[in-house]
């Protein structure tokens, strides 16, 4: 076979209505929502289709891990709508309604885990206690003296990379553009200030109606381009992947202190258990939350700590082997909620961004309400309490 | 602490030992293997019945090593960063996967390189192998691949790893070569001013026409065929980009071949200590293929070199006559070099091998990657090796792309028409080499000084 193909990087067009910065799972997503409603459509990256914190993640859609408020039922809209894509995209994006687990240690764990968990069934999240034999039945490789345990069968997994290449082959089909290799360097404004043009590496963009700020962990710089600052700035994760073995777990588990991990705003250098396994059959360990900027080499005491506390929930990782790891950038906001929708010190400009750690799970529901933004139309998803409005003076960290 | 370890018991390791020692330096050897000697010089396995085929063991020069230096054998290194004026290795037991941690005033990484294998049709049938596996055979345990072997691939390693193959009792069907005769004509021309070389090569080609061992320059093994084993090795000519010239292929009967084109650095440890601060830290020093692969003479000298700049960094001041010496190494050096960038030039694969290959062709065999897989990948617009293994799996198994790695860099840059070197590679790799969690989850000890080590 002589594939003599050149590697197809869309040109920048001179112009589209709706220019999306970041192709990651959340500018594809909206990308491509807007692109199949028949908007003109041009998603730019600095570098190319999932190449940032869309790669080097784990791929989670979780509703057990979000707060009773808007916060959870974003979440709950958003798995729904990923479930509705349909068996034939499932299997292409490796898609698992696999069920998360979340563990209590101690006394103290399992009182805290029990209260959220009935605030979160109050809401329609399905939740359901697990103590002693029922939870060894379940997970028979857990861990004999955590206290008890918390199923969530709607928890779910996708493989994040092939998310983004299905979205960008549906841009495409669609008549949108993905271009790559175009760093946003600056903005162009018109006589009333207006955003008329975005300036790249590889040439002017004129904007119809509305550029889209999809640049995740890289959007607190693009904002301030933009002329609308809002403070997401990166949050470092590690994730430790192990060689193939067989089912040490068929769910996503995690310790209920990666809870408090997740909402504190503050919790620095933070590391709990999350165990998973993929479709490759190898396992992904986490998980660690620290501010150190875009660092990229890897904290050996992290990787210790990710490595001890998985052991302490799943003994028998002791003998897997550790083959690789990473890490990745999650878009944090102060507040640990996403930044979506309008801002009124840039008209044109629509956030998307923010989603911390759980950006491949509420990209869907993030598509939907960014569309029904840019075309008018009524919206489906609430996303008030998202508004960049709520960090009137607050800086990226 | 250490004074100074030297990660890599091959000929780089060993000359940068053997020179800081000598300088006054306490030096330390750390290397995963169980023997000194790396795979240029590899050992006999400890305990292996010393056989007719077995290697010649260590030079001369280095017999003494072992006593004047402290050797660490069988611990792989998986991790290395520095901090302030100390590097920290962490290691793990190849025998015991246990763990243990290295601290030095001064490193020097001679870690090497692995081979590079192109896949083709047939490549991932039993009794095909790399050269270099097919020469560990041979020199670790004195064992033979097969009773007729072909070999194939490029560049100089074909021939010592042929000669010894044959000396040791194979039928060497013929050595295939990819380079074409005019190319070999001018890398003879070159070797002039290297008599040593020169004669090696002389030594090869002798043994080979004493065998009558045909060489096939312009050629390339474009695929091997069999049921349940290699039995055929099909041969094609092909150009100076390696495509494959229409017709005149050829079936060759076989029951091993072994293939290379060279060997890639390895740069794992390189580019963890590189990463933080974007450059290498003070204290750490590089000698060998890791520099650029240039082969064991250059490896060698470079060794050397790096062990008297180690010395120097930590304070040895060294004599007149030893400062001459470094001088003279110095252009020892150059001249080995200008050979050394002769020969990559001349051998340097194109990219045309990717039209060998069917579309079910694996590329990787960790994950059963097909090239068809990759070519879509690319069709598509991912243009990196870290992206196209995010789509594909291909370097995501358990061999982390050490195998199809370089493979898989070089078949998007022929696919897309991109350099290689935007393309990228898959050796930024925070773990250098697997090891249990177990070993990982613990803060472990300093290995003492004088312990046993196996």
């Amino acid at each position: 076979m002589s594939a003599a193909t050149g590697p197809r990087t869309d040109d920048l067009p001179a112009s589209a209505q709706v220019v999306i910065v970041g192709a990651g799972i959340i500018g594809c997503f909206v990308g491509a929502e807007l692109a199949r409603a028949g908007a003109e459509v041009c998603v730019v990256d600095r570098a190319g289709p999932a190449a940032g914190s869309s790669s080097s993640g784990e791929g989670n859609l979780l509703a057990s891990d979000k707060l009773p408020g808007p916060d959870l039922a974003f979440a709950l809209e958003s798995l729904s709508r990923w479930r509705r894509l349909g068996e034939e995209l499932f299997a292409r994006i490796e898609y698992r309604e696999k069920g998360g687990l979340v563990v209590a240690r101690t006394e103290q764990d399992w009182q805290a885990l029990s209260e959220l968990a009935e605030r979160q069934r109050r809401q329609g999240l399905e939740a359901r206690p697990l103590e002693g034999e029922e939870l060894w039945a379940l997970e028979p490789l857990l861990d004999r003296s955590v206290r008890g345990a918390y199923f969530y069968p709607g928890d779910a997994q996708v493989q994040p990379m092939l998310a983004v290449r299905a979205l960008v082959a549906a841009i495409r089909r669609h008549g949108g553009r993905v271009v790559a290799g175009a760093e946003v360097r600056a903005a162009e404004r018109g006589r009333g200030g207006e955003l008329t043009a975005l300036l790249t590496t590889r040439g002017r963009v004129a904007v119809g109606t509305h550029v889209v700020n999809a640049a995740g962990a890289w959007a607190g710089a693009l904002s301030g381009l933009l002329g609308c600052p809002i403070p997401v700035s990166p949050r470092r994760g590690h994730v430790l992947v192990t060689e193939p073995v067989g089912s040490v777990t068929e769910h996503k588990v995690y310790e209920s202190g990666y809870l408090g991990s997740v909402h504190d705003g503050d919790g620095e250098g933070s590391v709990s258990a999350v165990v998973e396994s993929t479709a490759a059959g190898t396992m992904l360990l986490g998980s660690s939350r620290e501010f150190v900027g875009f660092e990229r080499s890897p904290s050996l005491p992290v990787m210790r700590a990710i490595a001890a506390r998985a052991i302490a929930l799943f003994p028998g990782l002791a003998g897997v082997r550790l083959m690789r790891g990473y890490v990745g950038f999650r878009p944090a906001t102060p507040d640990r909620l996403p930044v979506l929708g309008a801002d009124e010190r840039a008209p044109s400009v629509l956030h998307a961004t923010g989603h911390e750690g759980a950006g491949v799970g509420l990209a869907p529901a993030t598509a939907a309400a960014i569309a029904d933004l840019v075309l008018g139309r009524a919206p489906g998803v609430d996303v008030g309490a998202f508004s960049a409005a709520r960090f009137a003076g607050q800086a990226a960290r | 602490m250490r004074e100074l370890v030297v990660v890599g018991g091959g000929p780089a390791g060993m000359a940068a030992a053997a020179a800081a020692a000598r300088l006054g330096v306490d030096v330390t050897i750390v290397d995963a293997a169980e023997r000194l000697g790396g795979q240029y010089y590899r050992q006999p396995r400890v305990g292996a019945a010393p056989g007719r085929r077995a290697a010649h063991g260590l030079p001369a020069r280095y017999s003494r090593l072992e006593a004047e230096v402290e050797v660490l054998a069988g611990w792989g290194v998986w991790r290395a960063e520095a901090e302030g004026r100390q590097v920290t290795l962490q290691l793990v037991s190849q025998q015991d996967e246990r763990p243990a941690r290295l601290s030095a005033a001064a490193v020097v990484l001679a870690p090497g390189a692995t081979e590079l294998a192109l896949p083709f049709p047939g490549w991932d049938l039993p009794g095909v192998t790399t050269a270099g596996a097919a020469q560990a055979l041979l020199k670790g345990q004195g064992q033979l691949l097969g009773r007729r072997v072909l070999v194939g691939g490029s560049g100089p390693f074909l021939l010592p790893v042929a000669a010894a193959l044959a000396r040791g009792g194979a039928t060497v069907v013929a050595v295939v070569e990819a380079a074409p005769p005019r190319r070999l004509a001018g890398v003879a021309a070159s070797l002039a001013g290297h008599p040593g070389t020169l004669a090696q090569a002389l030594g090869y080609l002798g043994t080979l026409a004493r065998r009558r061992v045909p060489l096939l320059p312009g050629s390339a093994v474009v695929a091997c065929e069999g049921e349940g084993r290699v039995e055929r090795a099909v041969i094609a000519e092909v150009d100076q980009g390696l495509s494959a010239r229409a017709g005149g292929r050829r079936l060759v009967p076989v029951d091993a071949v072994c293939v290379s084109f060279g060997f890639v650095p390895r740069l794992e440890l390189v580019r963890q200590l590189v990463e933080p601060k974007g450059e290498l830290p003070a204290g750490v020093f590089l000698a060998g293929e890791v520099t650029g692969v240039g082969g064991a003479k250059v490896a060698e000298h470079e060794g050397a070199l790096a062990g008297a700049a180690a010395a120097a960094h930590l304070g040895h001041r060294p004599s007149r006559r030893e400062e001459r010496a470094a001088r003279l190494l110095r252009l020892r050096l150059r001249h080995a070099e200008r050979l050394a960038a002769t020969l990559r030039r001349a051998f340097a694969p194109g990219g045309g091998w990717t039209g060998w290959l069917e579309p079910e062709t694996l590329v990787c065999r960790c994950e059963d990657v097909p090239f068809s897989a990759l070519a879509e990948a690319v069709a598509e617009g991912a243009t990196t090796a870290r992206a196209v293994r995010g789509v594909t799996r291909c370097g995501m198994g358990y061999c982390q792309g050490r195998t199809c790695g370089p493979a898989l860099q070089l078949a998007i840059a022929s696919l897309s028409g991109a350099d290689p070197e935007e393309v990228g590679d898959l050796q930024s790799r925070p773990v250098a080499l697997p090891l249990p969690l177990g070993a990982v989850a613990v803060e472990p000890p300093e290995l003492a000084p004088g312990a046993p080590h196996r």
